[in-house]
């Protein structure tokens, strides 16, 4: 491995080294569609987490993987920073534009390329949207599993990057359990295929590697999904329960009983509240706590599962109990769940999307901890829950206007995050660490860890260039941060309290 | 760090000042795979035995490299639970570290997925001896690369893998197998339906039978099962096909993963499987890889073959794989060449 010095040059944002006004010639040359106006600039500003922004010094729009390659490849040569937009909704910076660089957008490539029936897949281009993918299966009785709430608008290109999940990952797994096959761009501008539409591939699963790897390695240009057969029958259930605990326990025990929920979700009062007022989605206003249970199979299995499921919720006294069978029934409890988010949006002029993981029987200590911290900071908090696999969303409400706000937002989210790793779980389980999270990638890791991280980084991208500065933090800035990895699990310590 | 991982790091720090590679060994159920390193200084882990933490409502286990799979087999069915990827438990010998390197999933792979997809967080010591961490204990972990998937296959080459934490799932209520005979091709396209069933999770065929296993609750499997006709078999016949033993008598294995409905080797296959994607060949008398062009790769499973064993890799990703083993172990002391000779 390089050393330490070696290893903190590389890493460090690269020097251009031609001006900006030969570079800019260079590429309308290679790329017909080419942004430098000011206010067109604007659009691509940020991504989803508004609060940082940079106006990039280029959008580049290529319309052929050819185009991707010649500009990819013109980057690499002048070391001239490259960041790689989806659709701009990740909530983690990672499309956040670099200030001397291109913006590389993928809107263009949103074709449907091939639709295979036998091997159930379908070969699409980076920029198509998540849900487009199912809607063009959709007469074929088939769908794409993941479904990230904002699956109308981000894109698979953006999923890949980001290793994006759904309310449907407890089963049917993450975006990287759902794709066979990438096309990408190597920074070098070359390009080249990962994975396959076999089921594996010969050497080392790149394929894995490639997945929520943030743009930082290659410019993915086409990907090759999974299709799955729409189930034939789906049961959605909606439980009330007046205390956050006990419905927390109560998922571990629909697991207990033997089930495997499609969708297991859970908010707490405030996302209910606001959720209702929001789409009027029949909610019980008055509960602590919900959870959206979804089974799915043929009519057999359900009636099977249902019957556990049942049990369960009547043993741990969940009231109300509403069963959806039909379309409409079910589409209107997820609308509620879906449209969280926004719903918690109007509460506040701005919120944070807190992204912890933590171990489900933490649940009760963890959110207990969010209410005091809450307190502490004097901001509110709403939590929606992917209760199944352990994937918190803490909506921290604030008013960015008011610096002061801002600031205390953030750091309450720095606090949820050192919380999520002490208890044994993650700073992110699906929106990425982008710039967001950078400073808790130090707490997560030591130091031999983050620098494989950028050795592995240095592999695929020798200049640095490919999206500078995110996800993995250099050593210095880790120093500079000044907190101490934790090690959560089980390590001699882990008795002792950490903050 | 547990005491034995630390007398790991420190046994891979002397094999370091020596610059002697090993052969990493767990239980030696799979030796036969990949090139040959008999000639190195073995490195057993069959020491580092054990669970670390089961949480069945987490559906979460933590388990120690050289615990064999058979043993966490049975203790996850003490409470109704599997490995959703079926791997080959070789006689009871294959350890968990062994079965993550050599990343092999049986007959439910095309349903339920492959071992790296059930993998959330691994622990190794590299080839510079430093323990490392990645992943975790929960199911969604997007933070730094996904260096525990990458050590899923890796046969050894990255590092030595200690620790290994896995989603489990829920063991379905109930199975049942029915066999039918079939003409080759007309098996074929009945695998491509029967794969929009959520009840099938393993399909094969051999000897002009078509397998296919129905799992899910009770009354749906039988329902289903009945439905399909042909008489009911054993679970054994998918035991033996993920632990080879129906193909002893091969001297020559070759394992060819294609997909579903690629025209390679439909007929000279003796078994196939995953729902047409996994197909063998046994003693065929040529090197399937040369006919192989795009999308799949065959690997000889065990046989006399004096170059690499598996497909080769060219262009990008070979000079990745380079890299990578650089980063990982850069001395090459940890199963060198184990895959290719070129790394
Ligand atoms: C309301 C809302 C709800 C959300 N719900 C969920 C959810 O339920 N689950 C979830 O996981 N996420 C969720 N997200 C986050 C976000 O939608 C996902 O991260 C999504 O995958 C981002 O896709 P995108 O196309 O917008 O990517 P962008 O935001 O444009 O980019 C994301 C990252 O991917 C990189 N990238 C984009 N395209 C490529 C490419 N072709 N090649 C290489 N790198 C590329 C970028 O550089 C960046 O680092 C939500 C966001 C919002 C706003």
């Amino acid at each position: 491995m390089e050393s330490a010095e070696q290893f903190e040059k590389s890493s460090a944002e690269p020097d251009a080294n031609c001006s900006p006004i030969e570079f800019e010639q260079q590429l309308r040359l290679v790329c017909a569609q080419v942004i430098t106006d000011k206010a067109r600039l604007r659009v691509y500003e940020s991504d989803g987490l508004s609060v940082k922004r940079t106006l990039p010094r280029y959008v580049a729009l290529p319309g052929t993987v050819t185009e991707v390659q010649a500009i990819v490849g013109l980057c690499f040569q002048y070391q001239v920073p490259l960041v790689a937009r989806g659709a701009g909704t990740g909530l983690s910076g990672g499309a956040m534009p670099h200030a001397k660089g291109v913006l590389l957008s993928l809107a263009r490539f949103n074709r449907i390329l091939k639709v295979d029936q036998d091997n159930l897949l379908a070969h699409v281009e980076p920029g198509v949207t998540n849900l487009a993918i199912s809607d063009a299966v959709k007469s074929l009785g088939l769908y794409y599993a993941p479904d990230p709430s904002s699956q109308i608008a981000c894109t698979i290109g953006g999923n890949v990057a980001e290793n994006s999940g759904g309310v449907h990952c407890l089963k049917y797994g993450l975006t990287v359990h759902n794709v066979r096959k990438l096309k990408i761009v190597s920074p070098e501008g070359e390009l080249y295929e990962v994975g396959s539409e076999a089921y594996d591939s010969a050497g080392f699963d790149l394929l894995a590697l490639l997945h929520g790897s943030e743009g930082m390695l290659g410019i993915v240009v086409e990907v090759v999904v999974q299709l799955l057969p729409q189930p034939k029958d789906i049961v959605v259930v909606l439980a009330g329960f007046d205390s956050v605990t006990v419905a927390g326990n109560t998922v571990g025990d629909i697991i207990n009983a033997g089930l495997l929920p499609a969708g297991l979700e859970m908010m707490d009062k405030l996302a209910i509240g606001a959720a209702e007022a929001f789409v009027h989605a029949g909610y019980p206003v008055e509960a602590e706590a919900l959870l959206i249970i979804e089974l799915d199979g043929n009519q057999m299995e359900i009636d099977a599962q249902l019957e556990k499921l049942r049990a369960v919720l009547n043993e741990a006294g969940a009231n109300p109990v509403r069963i959806a069978r039909d379309e409409a029934d079910r589409q209107q409890i997820w609308l509620g769940r879906k449209s969280a988010f926004p719903a918690v949006g109007r509460l506040a002029p701005d919120y944070f999307c807190m992204d912890g993981t933590i171990p489900r029987r933490e649940l009760a200590e963890v959110l207990s901890q969010i209410a005091l911290l809450a307190d502490k900071y004097q901001l509110q908090v709403a939590n929606v829950f992917h209760a199944g696999d352990g994937n918190l969303h803490p909506l921290i409400l604030f008013d960015a206007n008011n610096l002061s706000a801002l600031h205390k937002a953030e750091q309450f989210g720095a606090e949820i995050l050192t919380l999520c790793i002490a208890k044994g779980g993650t700073i992110t389980g699906e929106h990425g660490v982008g710039v967001e999270k950078i400073d808790q990638m130090c707490l997560q890791f030591n130091e031999a860890e983050l620098k494989l991280f950028h050795g592995i980084k240095a592999v695929f991208d020798t200049r640095g260039f490919l999206n500078p500065g995110k996800a993995i933090p250099t050593l210095n800035r880790c120093a500079e941060f000044g907190a101490m990895h934790i090690h959560a699990g089980n390590d001699k310590f882990s008795h002792l309290e950490r903050f | 760090m547990t005491g034995l991982t630390v007398a790991l790091t420190n046994i891979i720090e002397q094999i370091k000042q020596a610059q002697q590679p090993v052969n990493i060994k767990g239980g030696g159920s799979k030796q036969f795979l990949g090139n040959d390193l008999g000639h190195l200084q073995p490195l057993a882990v069959q020491a580092l035995n054990g669970v670390v933490r089961y949480e069945p409502t987490e559906l979460v286990l933590q388990v120690q490299a050289g615990t064999p799979v058979q043993d966490v087999i049975e203790l996850l069915d003490t409470e109704g639970q599997m490995l959703a990827f079926e791997p080959p438990v070789f006689d009871g010998q294959a350890t968990i570290g062994g079965m993550v390197a050599a990343g092999i999933s049986g007959s439910r792979r095309p349903y339920s997925g492959a071992v790296r997809d059930y993998i959330l967080g691994v622990d190794i010591v590299t080839g510079l001896g430093e323990h490392l961490s990645f992943g975790g204990q929960v199911i969604k972990n997007v933070a730094g690369y996904d260096v525990s998937r990458l050590l899923a296959g890796s046969m050894g080459c990255l590092g030595v893998i200690t620790e290994v934490s896995f989603k489990v799932l829920p063991k379905p209520e109930f199975e049942q197998t029915q066999a039918i005979e079939l003409d080759r091709s007309v098996a074929l396209q009945q695998m491509f339906s029967l794969a929009r069933s959520s009840t099938v999770t393993a399909c094969a065929f051999y000897n002009n039978q078509l397998y296919i296993r129905f799992s899910g609750m009770l009354s749906s499997v039988q329902a289903e099962a009945a439905e399909f006709g042909g008489e009911t078999v054993g679970a054994g016949f998918w035991h033996s096909i993920d632990n080879l033993t129906l193909f002893k008598a091969a001297k020559n294995l070759w394992r060819i993963s294609v997909a579903p409905n690629s025209p390679h080797f439909v007929d000279e296959a003796v078994l196939i499987d995953w729902g047409g994607a996994q197909r063998w060949l046994l003693d065929p008398g040529f090197d399937p890889r040369e006919k192989l062009t795009q999308n799949g790769h065959a690997v000889l499973v065990w046989g006399s073959q004096t170059e690499d064993k598996f497909q080769p890799i060219e262009g990008v990703p070979l000079t990745l794989h380079k890299g990578l083993k650089k980063q990982f172990d850069p001395d090459a002391l940890l199963n060198p060449n184990k895959m290719y000779q070129a790394f």
